[in-house]
């Protein structure tokens, strides 16, 4: 047996084999900046060799090799990282989420400020003093009802914009609900199609990079657990509801809420606890309900009692506008107006009152009496500065000049709030001090939300430089290879044009005809 | 570990945001000059900030209440004044006219003068502060001695009664004694005002001063010098009760000025504290924000050391 063309054979597979490796470097370098992508290796191993005629044995002993085959070509991924990132994804989307919206909130208030409700309170019972000084003056009227008005259109604006930026979490929840089912179909499709391709024994390096990236996207959203099965499909679970399983993945769906103008979520007929999501999910239903949202279903406690601490912004302005709104009119009803009318009107009146408890005037509902409102007499005579008897002023009654019913307004803000109608204040509580209570706990929430969002955004990007750093390319190393690679291919050349010379001696050289 | 060219630049990437937006935070400061702007900055400083800003409002409003309280104070004081010296002209007029060389003739000129000093006191005790009238209590768009005949009553309805005073209340004229409060300080109230009855006597009150002057020239008119020397007695004590008005009066200024001067001085020390929590230390927040430029610049020119070459640079 002659082995002269063998050689050729192997010289080619060499080149073959360098060229894959190159042809895979070229593909590295491509997508080196490609989100997802796991730089992809070549595996070659030798192929099988022949074993060398022997003259003297009836089986050689030596093997010659037949050169070299690609394998495979795999990608190089730590999957326990993967997992990892998952894991801490849904912790640093709902840190992080937390923390915008929450500094959303904090620009509302414009605290501490001379714009903020804090100031808008004090001016309001700066000219009940400033009438008390001057009972019989129309401009110290006219001052108190600009500065009711805009003590109302304040707490109004603060029911407004927090009421808003509850519909603008409510939206985000449905469009995060479908992006959840857009992400589920998208790895139920993958895990067919590399079932498909692993079965015809291909290994879908960039439709397994798809999948992984979609899922880790998906990870944020919301709190997710992965299973790998046999045959190489991923599942995935939200607290055990299969959002991807075997053979299709489930859809989340959203309906009207206990509430009516929000939404819930629902897995295949059930809503979903918020509290079990986790993710961008998570945080957006946390602070829709339990950080602004008032709890309508939750009764009013009406006697000392231990209020509802999952009530949340607009429910506590809601007592701190009720409270305030009762004690000044609880002294507005008691007097008498300037024409001598004791009209037993308040001050405030509600304007949206709760089908519950319709004598509490909540945030929104504030509102200055619009008879005091109406720019007609008795308009602003209607406002109450003395106290009185009923019908006109004899001369030993009191008279315009009686301040009292003023004085005792103004005092409202050195007052303790009363306990009994409005629990949530502290027993030694006014006015402000309960929104300076307020206030602290809202800082201190967005401070810790602020140092969760910054650790988890550190942890996260250390665990995606460790991914990184296993699947990530490197430019020196695949240009080392490439170098490596570009000689392995100019050595099999070599080889090439050596057998030519070799032939060629062989072929013309020794034929005959010479 | 190893160490691929995207984590260089993702590493870069986030060094140099993380130093942005620690400049810009200083600069934000710098700029505002408030080292709190929203309530998470510091909970403890916002909570102390919004509590001092409360209480400089307060007294801020407290301060206003005492001006006006004092202005008040001051012109009440002023009129008793007034008032005391009609009276004590009177009284020189009782002393003379109880003399007894004077003639009939004399006598009634006296007694028309004493007229004159009613009008004139009456005029006094109808005095208007901004519109509002200072001796009729809470009532104080009425004048409190607003017909005059209804307090000289005529001297024949006078007759039977004489020299014994009213003892019912005049008809058209009824004290009113509410008292004016303002509130110079948390929970604390002062009375600005002092009543006619309080000043001028109780329309009941026997010395009255309307009553005392209507007895005094009627007395004169009929010659009855006993009666205008023991009149001169009810004038002196009329005086020396104004003069004690006077005194509180006094002494209610002085407290209020005393009140507004403690809130002036505190002014100055809670905006002090007030700034110590608000504003930004300038010195400070400029050396760190110069110290974060440098730190800045060095992360870039150390990144761009590192990101520029590969080992592509030195093949050929």
């Amino acid at each position: 047996m002659d082995y002269s063309l063998f050689g050729l054979g192997a010289a080619v597979r060499g080149m073959a084999a360098a060229q894959a490796a190159l042809n895979t470097i070229g593909n590295n370098l491509a997508n080196a900046n490609t989100d997802g992508y796991s730089r992809q290796r070549v595996d070659i191993q030798p192929v099988p060799s022949v074993s060398l005629v022997s003259f003297n044995t009836p089986v050689s002993l030596a093997q010659l090799g037949g050169g070299v085959g690609v394998q495979q070509i795999t990608r190089v991924r730590d999957d326990f990282l993967d997992l990892r990132i998952y894991q801490e994804n849904a912790t640093f989307g709902n840190n992080d989420t937390l923390y915008k919206q929450i500094q959303q909130i904090e620009q509302t208030f414009q605290e501490p400020s001379d714009q903020g409700l804090a100031s808008v309170m004090t001016k309001f019972f700066n000219s009940w003093d400033q009438l008390a000084t001057n009972p019989e003056s129309s401009a110290a009227r006219s001052e108190v009802r600009s500065q009711g008005l805009a003590l109302a259109n304040t707490m109004n604006e603060l029911n407004r914009s927090l009421t808003r930026m509850r519909a603008e979490e409510d939206s985000q929840i449905q469009r995060a609900a479908s992006d959840i089912n857009a992400y589920s179909d998208q790895i139920s499709s993958l895990n067919q199609l590399i079932l498909q391709s692993t079965v015809q024994g291909v290994t879908p390096n960039n439709l397994m990079d798809q999948r992984d990236l979609a899922i880790q996207n998906l990870s944020k959203i919301v709190n997710i657990q992965t299973q790998k099965t046999d045959d190489g499909k991923i599942l995935v679970f939200m607290k055990g509801r299969a959002l991807v399983d075997a053979d299709r993945a489930s859809k989340l769906t959203v309906q009207p809420n206990a509430e009516g103008s929000y939404s819930d979520v629902v897995y295949r007929g059930q809503v979903v606890d918020p509290r079990e999501m986790g993710g961008q999910l998570g945080a957006l239903f946390k602070v829709r309900d339990e950080v602004i949202g008032r709890n309508a279903a939750a009764a009013r406690p009406t006697s000392p009692a231990l209020p509802d601490t999952k009530q949340g912004l607009l429910y506590q302005l809601d007592v701190l506008a009720n409270e305030l709104a009762q004690k000044v009119n609880g002294y507005h009803k008691t007097g008498t107006d300037l024409n001598g009318n004791q009209t037993g009107i308040g001050f405030f009146v509600n304007n949206n009152p709760l089908a519950s408890d319709p004598t509490f005037i909540g945030l929104g509902g504030l509102m200055v009496d619009p008879n005091i409102q109406a720019d007609v007499p008795p308009g602003l005579n209607r406002i109450v500065a003395g106290r009185g008897v009923n019908g006109s002023w004899p001369a030993t009654s009191p008279g315009p000049g009686d301040n009292t019913i003023a004085q005792e307004i103004a005092s409202v803000r050195g007052e303790t709030a009363d306990v009994v109608r409005s629990p949530e204040f502290g027993a030694t509580e006014t006015l402000n001090d309960y929104y300076r209570r307020f206030l602290s706990n809202l800082g201190v929430v967005g401070q810790a939300a602020e140092r969760n969002a910054t650790n988890q955004t550190n942890l996260i990007d250390h665990l995606q430089s460790q991914r990184e750093s296993v699947s990530g390319v490197n430019f020196d190393q695949e240009m080392s290879d490439m170098v490596r690679y570009q000689h392995a291919y100019n050595a099999s050349a070599k080889v090439i044009s050596m057998f030519d010379q070799m032939l060629d001696r062989l072929i013309n050289g020794v034929a005959p005809g010479r | 570990m190893r160490v691929t060219n995207r984590m260089i630049s993702d590493n870069v990437y986030r060094n140099a945001s993380m130093h942005l937006e620690k400049m810009e935070k200083l600069q934000n400061q710098l700029a505002s000059g408030k080292a709190i702007t929203k309530p998470s900055d510091d909970p403890t400083a916002v909570n102390q900030s919004m509590l001092l800003r409360n209480t400089l409002s307060d007294q801020d409003q407290f301060g206003k209440n005492i001006n006006q309280a004092v202005t008040w104070l001051q012109t009440t004081d002023q009129t008793i004044n007034s008032a005391q010296t009609v009276l004590t002209r009177a009284r020189e007029l009782a002393t003379q006219g109880a003399n007894g060389t004077n003639s009939q003739a004399g006598l009634d000129a006296i007694a028309a003068e004493v007229k004159q000093l009613k009008s004139e006191l009456r005029g006094i005790a109808n005095t208007q502060l901004a519109g509002r009238y200072l001796f009729n209590g809470s009532q104080t768009l009425q004048e409190p001695y607003p017909d005059f005949a209804a307090y000289v009553s005529p001297p024949a309805a006078r007759v039977p009664s004489y020299p014994s005073p009213a003892s019912t209340p005049i008809a058209g004229k009824l004290d009113n004694v509410d008292s004016l409060q303002s509130e110079i300080g948390p929970n604390v109230t002062i009375q600005y005002n002092v009543t006619g009855a309080d000043v001028f006597g109780a329309t009941t009150d026997p010395n009255n001063a309307f009553e005392v002057l209507d007895q005094l020239s009627y007395a004169l008119e009929q010659g009855d010098t006993g009666t205008v020397s023991n009149l001169i007695g009810s004038l002196e004590s009329r005086v020396d009760a104004m003069s004690l008005k006077r005194a509180e009066l006094g002494g209610k200024e002085n407290r209020a000025d005393l009140l507004k001067q403690r809130y002036s001085d505190s002014e100055v020390s809670i905006q002090s504290l007030l700034s110590s929590y608000e504003d930004v230390d300038m010195p400070k927040v400029i050396s760190q924000l110069n110290l974060s430029q440098t730190v800045y610049q060095a992360s870039l020119a150390a990144s761009a050391k590192i990101v520029q070459p590969t080992l592509m640079d030195f093949l050929k």
